[in-house]
């Protein structure tokens, strides 16, 4: 079967043998020829096999109409008809909506053409039996096929008949099964993977054309395998540190908790572990993430033209999904690091329906802080673990159920007298069903909850504090996809939040006495719907419009100030208390979402987004970096949400068969409510911490390059992002304002930030990789001039964040040496080897003053963590 | 293989101590502010109030502020007595030495300086103090943190049903014997005075209202046998003062590392009546002093690193007047069992 027809994306297409019947029209061209002159004249490629159109001749206007008109015109009375694909290809294909002609052109083999049956199936790589999603199950016969779904599902509805199916994917090896089908069939298609993968790209943003093609700007996708091969700190394969790797994508410093996106806080991002959030993904105050690679099948990181369906935080959403598949055979994999050891299995508990997958972490760093021959350090303990439970039930080819578990807890003992702990338990139930080939039907509900705490054991002063967040929700979301071109989401759903600002008690003999402060609640909802079609065949739209509303539920007592002060403890005037389930304060918002693609060919795009989202809580925080204990605050009749708008502009270009990509972002965005603190407040335990608490704006803005390189030997990319982060903060009194009411950089700015990442693939075995990253140090207070009160030297601290620290810059380099590649081993291992900052250089993390030791000699000090090189080696494994 | 592995990752974990070194700020201009250091007791006088300008914030060099003199100083209470300050030079304002706080009162500081300067504070409260109502001390062994020595505590009785605040400061003397040498050699009875300001000791009432409770005043590095008496100075503070000292604690304490607090200016309870746009700095208290001797006999016989002092060392007798040095003394010092 001659294979001239060839798309040099994803997908092979193979047309049917088929005579078609002459139309003989003497004064004109052959269509072959036409079909050709149409091509060139709108700058695609028409597809189709030359032996249809052999002896058809038609005329050439010699104006041209647009090209669905003009090809309309051609083959009218052919028999054949055209579909178009992207913007740049236009398949012709025999015209079946016509039996008539169908039965013209059809081949003998068609025999039973009348009835029509069911071929679905699941596509599974043969390797893990990960379901492999947007496979390309093409009948070659039919000229017709499908792609899979996000479960490596497929659905074709077709004649009954002898075929010859092709089943391809990017990463394997094409499959061509013989399907005769004479009843409804569900087969399991198992894809063999390729064993090289050359083409591997740490983060990408799909294969092919895609950056260019869809209409999303600011998505990162991220592969977990390929992230392996870059290096890591410990050799520890994390989400979160590798997505610092992203333009736009920065921390307050080195391990701090969380990171930070286009200028947001930490809290402004939306972090999803099959659908539940996390509140904090932090293990060992921000050295690790709680994400076990182990167990993830993929990770995205959007910032910008977010769908309607997010919600919640402002900044981004980075949606953790851990591996759905349902094995046909026990399987596990794990790894052995210097720190933590982790084990993960998978295994079927009712073949081809039901499957578990657990996986586990843990570190036994306590174990070896007590070998280290500091004090400091070998006083100290730091403890973590995180378990992952996922059971999936696949009903029947409609309906399919998965629970999610995830919990983790971290302990980190200080040298004196103080113990810090902080976990998460979450669970999330969701519940998929397909309705005919195009819908789909999503319900899912989770509860999550993260608590975390501080115990002192001083003399006669022995505590214990307590505090957390909890969140419920429940949401339904629907997809339906009319036509390839047009997608319709909506959907609503029902949050309930509950903040522990903490309580606090004593032992037996503490003198410290309990202190209970009111838990606080409130309630979300929202709907959303959301639309994307291409209008015309470069303009590609999706538009949504979102609803959210929060109120602020009793039971409650709510502090009365006096309005003419600043509020204040002293300047409370009275209190109202609020019933059980009473909503004290409402606040709703509409946030419309909009994003659109203009292709210029298919090499290159122009994309706009425009955006507005709420958030109805806020993280409030008064160190150098956002810690686990940190206060949650709910939204009150005080403390207003957050309110940020979007706008980024963007311009993409591939080169080199896609190979090389290229893009410029450039984005505004500005922030209303953003939580800031009066100079001293006390946030800890504090009834009245809305009163030390102030709001102001932010603004951000920025230009990002990107240049990658998906392909060959070296791959990898570099990223500019020229960016500044502020602040303003402007109250009525002097308390309530900080520097003067005038925007100040915001404590993660850090104007120019260059990323570097690169893989060399050796052979099939050996792989280097390093990553290169440079930065404006982080702003700064620095003293002004001291002072002395009482003998002690003071320093006066001037304007907030108006110097900077040095800048910051650091290698690491890490070799992989991955398994020989024989197939069906029983087991397969791989060591990689990281050094993280390789010439160790000692970057400051913060510059503060005090009196040196013993004396009132006044000194500035430059701290720095991690300020040398660290060599790690981990383990990693697979097993049957 | 363990074993290897074993000092590998100490070698490898041994980088993580996280390191802090001297850094130049390189500030070379600053805007010369009005700084207020007073506090006045309800002990009889004089008490001082200090009035300077803030300095140049500079690397290796403590330096003395350039004192503003020729100020009219005056405080008057919330009953209406005045009390005006003598110049005693140096930028140094005393109280006449009959003039004591009266606990509950109220104290507002006015300073007149030549050239029309008028700075004022905040009427400020002189809270009553809660009594300490006992002392311990108890042998420590060396650890990861200090020598050998004796932790000394204060047991304190919050007074219930109002807030308070503390702060503490203690000073220490101890007795040792030197010997000169010479033509007919003698030997003489000496005390060595220590203060020890520069810790820090602070407290609320906030979680331990109206309860007993132990406050860890300090250490004793052990390296002598011979008794040890330690003079605990609790004063009490408003909630002002307690914010400003909390504040210059974090600074000092707490500013440093992954989660310290952000520095900021540190605001006092002075403020310029004629402008507004004039920072005053510094802090003007009022406290209800109470003083706790704590005799500590150390004669448990553990002392392991014992100091020798040098023959011919004369006890200087510069009594208590060098307040804020270590001195030795030949006089018998207050507290000290005869």
């Amino acid at each position: 079967m001659p294979r001239f027809l060839y798309i040099s994306l994803l997908i092979f297409i193979l047309v049917p043998r088929v005579p078609v019947r002459g139309v003989d029209i003497n004064d004109s061209i052959p269509i072959s020829v036409m079909l050709n002159k149409i091509g060139a004249r709108y700058g695609v490629n028409i597809l189709g096999k030359e032996e249809w159109f052999e002896g058809l001749h038609t005329v050439d206007p010699g104006v041209y109409q647009g090209i669905d008109r003009d090809l309309l015109r051609i083959l009218r009375g052919t028999g054949l008809t055209f579909m178009n694909y992207r913007d740049y290809l236009v398949i012709i294909y025999i015209d079946k909506s016509n039996p008539g002609r169908y039965q013209d052109f059809s081949s003998g083999a068609r025999t039973y053409l009348n009835r029509i049956y069911r071929f679905s199936g699941q596509v599974l790589a043969d390797k893990d039996d990960e379901p492999v999603i947007g496979a390309t199950i093409y009948i070659e016969e039919l000229d017709t096929g499908t792609i899979t779904d996000i479960n490596g599902y497929f659905r074709l509805n077709i004649p009954s008949g002898k075929y010859s199916v092709a089943v391809k994917s990017v990463g394997f090896i094409d499959q061509e099964i013989d399907l005769e089908l004479v009843e409804n069939i569900d087969r399991i298609i198992s894809l063999p993977n390729e064993i090289i993968q050359l083409k591997e790209v740490v983060i990408s943003e799909s294969g092919g054309d895609r950056n260019i093609s869809e209409t999303a700007m600011g998505l990162f996708r991220i592969n977990m395998k390929s992230l392996q091969s870059q290096p890591a700190f410990m050799a520890e394969t994390d989400v979160v540190r590798g997505l610092l790797l992203l333009p736009g994508v920065s921390s307050a410093g080195e391990a701090a908790t969380g990171f930070n996106v286009r200028g947001g806080n930490t809290d402004q991002n939306l972090v999803l572990l099959d659908d539940a959030p996390v509140y904090n993904a932090s293990h060992i105050f921000g050295m690790f993430s709680v994400f076990n690679q182990d167990v993830i099948r993929e990770a995205s990181l959007q910032h910008s033209g977010l769908s309607a369906r997010y919600g919640g935080r402002v900044s981004s959403v980075l949606d953790v999904k851990t591996k759905n598949n349902i094995p046909n055979r026990f399987r596990g994999c794990g790894g052995i690091g210097l720190f933590a050891s982790r084990l993960a299995f998978e295994m079927p508990i009712q073949k081809e329906k039901i499957s578990l997958m657990a996986g586990g972490r843990i570190s036994y760093s306590d174990y070896l802080l007590n070998y280290v021959p500091n004090k400091m350090i070998s006083n100290s303990s730091a403890f973590f673990y995180d378990t992952n439970i996922k059971l999936n039930f696949r009903i029947n080819k409609t309906n399919y159920i998965q629970y999610s578990f995830f919990n983790y807890f971290d302990r980190f003992k200080l040298p004196f007298d103080t113990l810090y702990d902080w976990g998460t338990m979450n669970h999330s139930v969701q519940y998929n069903r397909l309705i005919g080939e195009k819908m789909v039907i999503n319900l899912s509900g989770s509860s999550a909850r993260y608590d975390y705490g501080i115990t002192g054991n001083g003399r006669r002063m022995e505590f214990n504090w307590a505090a957390g967040v909890h969140q419920e929700d429940v949401k339904a979301d629907i997809y339906y996809a009319p036509g390839n071109i047009h997608t319709i989401e909506l959907g609503g759903g029902m949050t309930w939040y509950t903040f522990l600002p903490g309580n606090l008690t004593g032992g037996e003999n503490s003198a410290v006495l309990p202190v209970d402060l009111e838990n606080e609640r409130g309630r979300e909802y929202f709907a959303y719907i959301g639309d994307e079609l291409s209008i015309i065949k470069s303009l590609r739209v999706s538009a949504g419009l979102r609803y959210s509303n929060y109120g602020y539920l009793g039971p409650q007592t709510v502090y009365e100030y006096d309005p003419e002060v600043p509020r204040d403890e002293e300047t409370i005037t009275g209190s109202v208390s609020y019933a059980r389930g009473k909503e004290i304060v409402v606040y709703d918002g509409w946030e419309p979402r909009l994003s659109m693609r203009w292709s210029f060919g298919n090499l290159s795009s122009a994309k706009a987004s425009l955006s507005r989202m709420y958030q109805y809580m806020h993280l409030v925080s008064n160190s150098l970096a956002v810690s686990p204990v940190d206060l949650w605050k709910a939204c009150d009749p005080y403390i207003l949400p957050l309110r940020a708008d979007q706008v980024s502009l963007g311009y993409f270009r591939n080169f080199n068969n896609n190979s090389i990509e290229t893009s410029v972002e450039i984005y505004y965005k500005r922030m209303e409510g953003i939580v800031d603190y009066k100079d001293g407040a006390e946030l800890f335990l504090n009834p009245y911490v809305d009163a030390g608490l102030l709001q102001g704006k932010g603004r951000a803005y920025g230009v990002e390059l990107l240049f990658k390189k998906n392909a060959g030997r070296i791959t990898g990319w570099a990223s500019y992002t020229f960016s500044r982060t502020e602040r303003k903060v402007s109250g009525q009194s002097f308390s309530e304002t900080i520097n003067g009411g005038k925007y100040y950089p915001s404590n993660y700015d850090k104007p120019n930030d260059l990323k570097l990442a690169v893989n060399y693939q050796v052979n099939r075995r050996w792989s280097l990789a390093g990553n290169f990253v440079y930065n404006t140090g982080k702003p700064a207070t620095y003293p002004q001039s001291k002072y002395l009160v009482d003998n002690f030297v003071i320093a006066n601290y001037g304007a907030r964040n108006h110097q900077r620290i040095p800048d910051y810059h650091r290698l690491d380099f890490s070799v992989n040496l991955k398994g020989n590649h024989k197939k069906n081993k029983f087991w397969e291992g791989g060591w990689t080897f990281s050094v993280y900052n390789v010439y160790g250089r000692n970057n400051a993390y913060s510059i503060y003053f005090k009196p040196i030791a013993g004396s009132r000699l006044p000194q500035a000090y430059k701290y720095s963590l991690l300020g040398s090189a660290f060599p790690a080696i981990t383990y990693n494994f697979n097993f049957l | 293989m363990i074993k290897v592995s074993t000092r590998l990752l100490i070698l490898l974990i041994l980088p993580l101590i996280s390191c802090e070194e001297p850094y130049d700020l390189r500030i070379r201009d600053f805007q010369k502010e009005y700084v207020v250091d007073g506090l006045i007791t309800d002990h009889p006088g004089p008490h001082q109030i200090t009035i300077t300008y803030s300095g140049a914030y500079s690397l290796y060099r403590e330096g003395n502020n350039q004192p503003v003199i020729g100020a009219m100083v005056s405080i008057t209470d919330s009953e209406g007595v005045v009390e005006i300050l003598t110049d005693a030079g140096q930028g140094k304002y005393i109280t006449s030495a009959g003039f004591k706080g009266i606990p509950g009162n109220k104290y507002t500081l006015y300073v007149q300086i030549p050239g029309g300067d008028e700075l004022i504070s905040d009427p400020e409260l002189l809270p009553v103090g809660s009594p300490i109502t006992e002392s311990q001390f108890e042998f420590e062994p060396e650890n990861e943190f200090h020598l050998d020595g004796h932790r000394v505590w204060v047991t304190v009785a919050d007074m219930p049903g109002q807030k308070n605040y503390y702060r503490w400061i203690y000073t220490g003397v101890f007795q040792f014997v030197t010997l000169f040498d010479g033509p007919i050699p003698f030997s003489t009875t000496c005390w060595k005075f220590e203060y020890f300001r520069y810790d820090l000791k602070l407290a609320s009432d906030r979680f331990i209202d109206g309860n007993l409770f132990d406050q860890n005043i300090a250490i004793i590095p052990y390296y002598s046998g011979s008794p040890y008496l330690l003079t605990v100075y609790q004063y009490s503070l408003s909630r002002e003062a307690f914010d400003f000292w909390n504040s210059v604690d974090n600074q000092i304490n707490n500013s440093s590392g992954l989660f310290g607090v952000m520095p900021f200016g540190i605001r006092g309870n002075m403020r310029c009546v004629n402008d507004a746009n004039k920072n005053v700095l510094g802090y003007f208290g009022a406290s209800s002093l109470i003083k706790h001797p704590v005799y500590v006999t150390r004669d448990d016989g553990k002392v392991k690193n014992l100091i020798t002092y040098p023959r011919n060392v004369y006890c200087w007798t510069f009594g208590n007047t060098a307040l804020y040095d270590p001195v030795n003394s030949s006089t018998w010092p207050d507290g000290w069992p005869r």
